[in-house]
């Protein structure tokens, strides 16, 4: 809890990542804060500039939280892996908690209401969209991981198709299939709540 | 649900299905799925979804998340970003909102983050008078005063002050071990006063002034935080409610607020409009507290607490029977009830104090038992020091051992947490936490000084002998009864013998435009010689005591001069000019023969400040200088018969000033500053061994020194500073935007419109950025030893300097104006200052002072090759259009003219009759005219000169104060000026060893 992130970041990632489920607890909170930080400036200098330049904000996210441990990180596919991967469960644990405290913990909270849109009910929809995945995952898993990569960890194409050793034309073609399994099982899940 | 096996068979359909136009499309689905209505039903989701998709997942996460993330309200813990600071862990809760240890990663310093609580910033109007009046108290650069580097809004809205981070316990901490000593209390109660003084004199009453809010450093030094910050909790007129609701509803409801009521003045409690005068009474009361240990107004309630206060009849005083008679007046007279019967000005309550704390100094001297309770002036709490009272030895015991790092963790936690305001972590959670804090936060805490040096066992006492504040040199005599000195009279010196035991001044030589640079007396006490400078020239002269006419007795004598044991030779040093030379020289008493004993060249220099010949005759010290990595002072002793040198010790200094030599040979007591900023201080140094032992510690400088006995007698000079900003048009308003005590040098003003500066920051020279108006005064450097002579670029975007931050070496560096950053070195030589922007930006013009003549040089101001400009100039500056500098002249002649000469080199265009000052640095109006300071009956002002008509005009009406360094506004029409006066008196010292 209270540990500066340019020493702990690096070492709870490897504990994680070696297994250490209680290291992620003590992760989260760090990368969180950080996170909560970039948000709050994301969205003023997006209604200040009215410009959408998604990867400033990833790669500050990436600068300011992992750059310091990137260089002692063993191997840099890893480490977005991970990066991905925690970012993914800070904000579907972040988006749980804001659902329940704002709707009581009704389970409508995860019935979808405008799944393209993912802006109305952002909560809902990471929701929803994160119980998909979760099947993809038993499915697929290397488009589950490619999902993870593109959509929580803000990779590019390139740098998905270099942390996975896979082909950028793969990368491409497994990416857009899984878009297509999830937003059908989204909207699925909408029509039927 | 799907299985892995229809997985695969739905994903091969889909990728192949959607490489297809729409009606291959279809036959080829109708094969695919051949008859399978449910695979084809969800084939078909998939590329319905497809259709669509172009937006879906398009862009990152937490980008839209980032309205969930926002929205919730988080405090900080550590790892946080609080605009561009790093919290590092909660000190404590103060009355507004949370404190936090941060860092500062930018200028590398730690420091003191307050978040102001949200219900603070309700009401638009109470912030806005927050920031204008925490604005104004940023302004302040006091030593006695928390420094606010920054106020600002983190991006969720909250309203935060970055503050000085200082290391100490409050008052009210030591309040709680018991009452302080009377020499204490007058310590830290003339410290608040010197920093009240300062705000008063701006303009900002604190309004809160409480033992929570004055910390005492371990070094002696008393801070007084949360100036300004009254305004925020301040009732506003609009919600002030009547009086009996004071007593009743409002007050009592938090013991924050209880604890305030007592320091509050009778019309703080009834009106709203308060003045300087309410700060008096606030520290009448925590005087009496400091010596009594409670308030005068101690009750059971609140209401019984305003009603004592608000009550017609005066303060009860129960002073404990040793605190003086004296000091009990000076409390009544604080807290008068009628603010028009109570000291009017914070300024002479400080004075009374200081005043009673002088001549408790002198009775203590000669009184044993007193003594032994004497504290320096300065400081009280020094944990070096032996000399302390009970009560804070616990308190300095930790210290030390913090100091030396060999701390348990235990010991170092209780000082974190006491080191701010309140205790924050309580039972063993706090202390958890903590402990998992600990090896990030100890990492920072690096040893205080890498030099081995020890302070003297003994605190000295201190008395003042003269009170003009004007003294130039002083000098005792050898049996200890007479005292002379110069002072400076309306620009004009003059020097005075004064009886040690009647303190009866008499003038021997009247004023007269001459510098004095040492006064000697003769060993057998019937004559005092003196040299002083004429005209560029160094003169010895005599004079029979008690008072006779001076007679001549030598010419080129440049340093105060001192006597072989017999009294029948003297020692001094003779600067050829011409040659670059220093000679250390002896001489017959009478001027007739004189010896070189050896000599400096190629900027060596041999000290011109003093020399001391040793009580035995066998040895002649004095300080030499040279440059190598950095400016380097030693001390070399000369065998009197052999003529062959040797060393004194290993110490480099920065400076060493006047020394004498003690009677008995064991040491010599030096004036020296070991560093560039650091005061000369008075220290003791062993013969032969040479280990320096500190022998004053305080805020002053040392400037000369000179024995008889046990008693040294030395100059001691206190430097105020403060910017002004003022409009030519309207000169009467001009206002103060910065100040503080010690060492400035020199200022810009930015085309931005903010003004750069250089002025002692965290004991270095720092510099730091503030606006025209006095607001969003920022620190640019810290931790990067000294930083001088800022000067802006024409396009106001960086700042260049000297800093000496390499290894100690003196390099132009360049910074950004905005945050400090982008620190980048421009020169690689020694003894590099006074940059100067070229109008193009494309040059740094500076002075090199290494070797044994001054050069100008200049270097591109991206990087790149440093070049020659010229040699025998120094402090140059660029003309409007670039192609002239106007710089100080070095004659060959050895006197010192201004002169104006091509940016490409060359001798003198022309040399303008403008005086030449130590820090005379001439400036350009435009393109013919220039402009500089003049100093008039003792206080400056800043003329211009007309190089084509030659016609002089004085532009500013300061009317006391010497003007360091100005700068003009981008339009001309406005000057920043850093001012200051320095207040030197006698003083007389006394150490038991």
């Amino acid at each position: 809890m209270t540990t500066r992130p340019s020493e702990s970041i690096t070492q709870l990632l490897e504990r994680w990542t070696n297994g250490d489920e209680e290291a992620l607890e003590q992760l989260m909170p760090l990368v969180y804060n950080d996170l909560h930080r970039l948000a709050v400036g994301y969205l003023r200098r997006e209604r200040r500039e009215h410009t959408l330049q998604p990867t400033a904000l990833v790669n500050e996210l990436y600068l300011k939280i992992f750059d310091q441990q990137r260089m002692n990180w063993r191997n840099r596919a890893q480490f977005f892996g991970v990066a991905a991967q925690l970012m993914r469960r800070i904000l579907v644990d972040h988006a749980r908690a804001h659902c329940s405290y704002k709707r009581g913990g009704d389970r409508l909270c995860v019935s979808l209401k405008n799944v393209a849109a993912f802006g109305a009910q952002p909560d809902a929809d990471l929701l929803a969209l994160h119980d998909v995945l979760n099947r993809l995952e038993e499915l697929d898993p290397d488009q589950a991981r490619i999902v993870e990569l593109r959509f929580f960890g803000g990779l590019t194409i390139k740098e998905t198709a270099e942390v996975m050793h896979i082909g950028h034309a793969t990368v491409e073609r497994e990416w857009r299939t899984a878009k297509a399994f999830l937003k059908s099982e989204l909207n699925k899940a909408r029509n039927s709540s | 649900m799907i299985t892995h096996e229809r997985w695969q068979r739905i994903k091969e359909i889909f990728q192949s299905a959607q490489e297809l136009g729409p009606t291959e499309r279809a036959d080829f689905l109708n094969k695919a799925c051949a008859g399978d209505e449910s695979i084809r039903a969800e084939v078909e989701a998939w590329l319905t979804a497809d259709a669509s998709n172009e937006d879906f997942l398009s862009a990152p996460a937490y980008q839209f998340a980032a309205g969930i993330l926002a929205d919730v309200e988080s405090e900080f813990s550590a790892g946080n970003k609080v605009g561009r600071y790093t919290i590092l862990c909660p000190l404590g809760a103060g009355g507004m909102g949370q404190i936090y240890l941060a860092e500062d990663a930018q200028l590398g310093r730690k420091i003191a983050l307050k978040l102001i609580s949200p219900e603070f910033a309700t009401n638009p109007r109470r912030v806005h008078r927050f920031e204008q009046e925490a604005r104004a108290a940023s302004a302040l650069n006091h030593p006695n005063v928390c420094v606010i580097h920054e106020i600002a809004v983190t991006d969720s809205g909250r309203h935060f002050i970055a503050m000085e981070y200082i290391q100490g316990i409050t008052l009210r901490e030591q309040l709680a071990r018991g009452p302080l000593s009377v020499f204490e209390t007058l310590n830290v109660a003339i410290q608040a006063a010197t920093a009240l003084s300062s705000a008063h004199a701006t303009g900002i009453v604190h309004r809160d002034i409480k033992p929570e809010n004055i910390m005492l450093r371990p070094d002696g030094y008393v801070k007084v935080l949360d100036f300004g910050l009254a305004k925020l909790t301040e009732i506003l007129p609009e919600q002030q409610p009547r009086l009996h609701e004071v007593s009743t509803g409002v007050l009592t409801e938090a013991g924050t607020l209880m604890g305030t009521v007592k320091y509050m003045s009778p019309e703080q409690l009834r009106k709203t409009h308060v003045d300087e005068r309410t700060d008096i009474w606030s520290l009448g009361i925590v005087i009496y507290e400091m010596l009594t240990g409670i308030t005068p107004f101690e009750a059971e309630s609140s209401n019984q607490m305003i009603d004592l206060i608000l009550e017609a009849r005066p303060v009860p005083l129960v002073l404990p029977a040793e605190v003086p008679t004296r000091l009990q007046e000076i409390v009544a007279k604080a807290v008068e009830k009628d603010r028009n019967s109570r000291y009017q000005t914070i300024t002479k309550l400080a004075s009374d104090l200081k005043t009673l704390q002088m001549e408790l100094h002198r009775q203590a001297e000669g009184d044993p038992d007193l003594s032994n309770k004497t504290l320096p002036l300065l400081p009280s709490y020094s944990g070096d020091n032996e000399q302390k009272t009970r009560k804070i030895e616990a308190e300095s015991a930790i210290l030390d051992r913090l100091k030396s790092q060999a701390i348990s963790t235990a010991d170092f936690l209780f000082t974190e947490i006491r080191s701010h305001k309140a205790a924050f972590f309580t039972g063993a959670t706090g202390v958890l936490a903590l402990l998992l804090l600990l090896p990030r936060i100890i990492d920072p805490f690096t040893p205080a000084t890498p030099q081995q040096i020890t302070t003297s066992e003994k605190a000295p006492s201190i008395k003042a002998l003269t009170n003009a504040g004007t003294s130039v040199v002083s000098a005792i005599s050898p049996d200890g009864k007479l005292v002379a000195h110069a002072e400076e009279q309306g620009g004009r010196q003059r020097l005075i013998v004064t009886s040690t035991a009647t303190f009866a001044p008499s003038i021997v030589v009247p004023a007269a435009d001459v510098h004095y640079l040492g006064i000697t007396f003769s060993r057998d006490n019937n004559y005092l010689y003196f040299t002083r400078r004429e005209n560029s020239r160094g003169i010895l002269y005599r004079l029979a005591l008690p008072g006779s006419a001076p007679v001549k007795v030598k010419d080129s004598v440049d340093s105060p001069i001192s006597f072989s044991p017999a009294g029948d030779q003297f020692a001094f040093v003779r600067h050829d000019q011409a040659k670059g030379e220093y000679s250390l020289m002896r001489s017959a008493v009478d001027g007739g023969t004189e010896q070189t004993i050896a000599t400096r060249s190629n900027g060596d220099k041999f000290s011109v400040y003093g020399v001391a010949w040793s009580p035995d005759g066998s040895r002649i010290v004095c300080p030499t200088s040279s440059w190598s990595e950095g400016h380097h002072v030693k001390l070399v002793g000369f065998d009197s018969s052999s003529q062959q040198e040797f060393a004194i010790g290993d110490q480099s200094w920065f400076s060493i000033l006047q020394l004498a030599w003690e009677d008995d040979m064991k040491s010599l007591l030096i004036s020296a500053r070991e560093r560039p900023t650091a005061p000369h201080r008075l220290w003791r140094i062993p013969y032969p061994s040479g280990a320096a032992q500190r022998i004053t510690d305080d805020l002053g400088e040392y400037m000369t020194v000179s024995l008889s006995g046990d008693k040294i007698v030395a100059v001691r000079t206190d430097p105020t500073w403060r910017v002004w900003v003022a409009a030519l048009d309207d000169f009467a308003r001009a206002k103060v935007i910065a100040s503080g005590v010690g060492l400035n040098y020199g200022l810009s003003w930015a085309a931005g419109g903010n003004i750069v500066y250089s002025a002692m920051a965290q004991d270095r020279l720092n510099i730091s950025r503030v606006d025209a108006d006095g607001a969003n005064q920022v620190q640019l450097t810290a931790n990067a030893e000294d930083n001088y002579n800022p000067a802006a670029s024409a396009d106001g975007r960086v700042v260049v300097f000297a800093s000496s931050r390499n290894n100690g070496k003196f390099n132009i560096w360049r910074i950004n104006i905005e945050d400090g950053s982008d620190a980048k070195q421009l020169t690689f030589t020694d003894g590099n200052f006074y940059p100067s922007v070229s109008p193009d930006n494309q040059w740094v013009a500076y002075d090199n002072l290494v070797g044994s003549k001054a050069s100008v040089w200049k270097v591109p101001l991206q990087g790149g090759e440093a070049i020659k400009v010229a040699e025998n100039y120094r402090m140059p500056v660029f003309s409007p259009d670039g192609r002239l500098i106007a710089a100080r002249y070095h004659l060959n002649s050895g006197s010192r003219n201004l002169a104006v000469f091509s940016a490409e080199g060359g001798q003198p265009l022309s040399q303008v009759p403008i005086p030449v000052l130590e820090w005379q640095r001439v400036q350009w109006l435009d393109a013919h005219t220039l402009s500089y300071i003049k100093n008039v009956d003792g206080y400056s002002n800043i003329w211009s000169y007309d190089l084509n008509s030659r016609v002089e005009k004085q532009l500013t009406h300061f009317n006391s104060d010497q003007i360091y360094a100005y700068s003009w506004s981008p339009d001309f029409k406005q000057v920043a000026c850093q001012r200051g006066a320095v207040i030197s008196n006698v003083t007389m010292i006394s150490t038991e060893r």
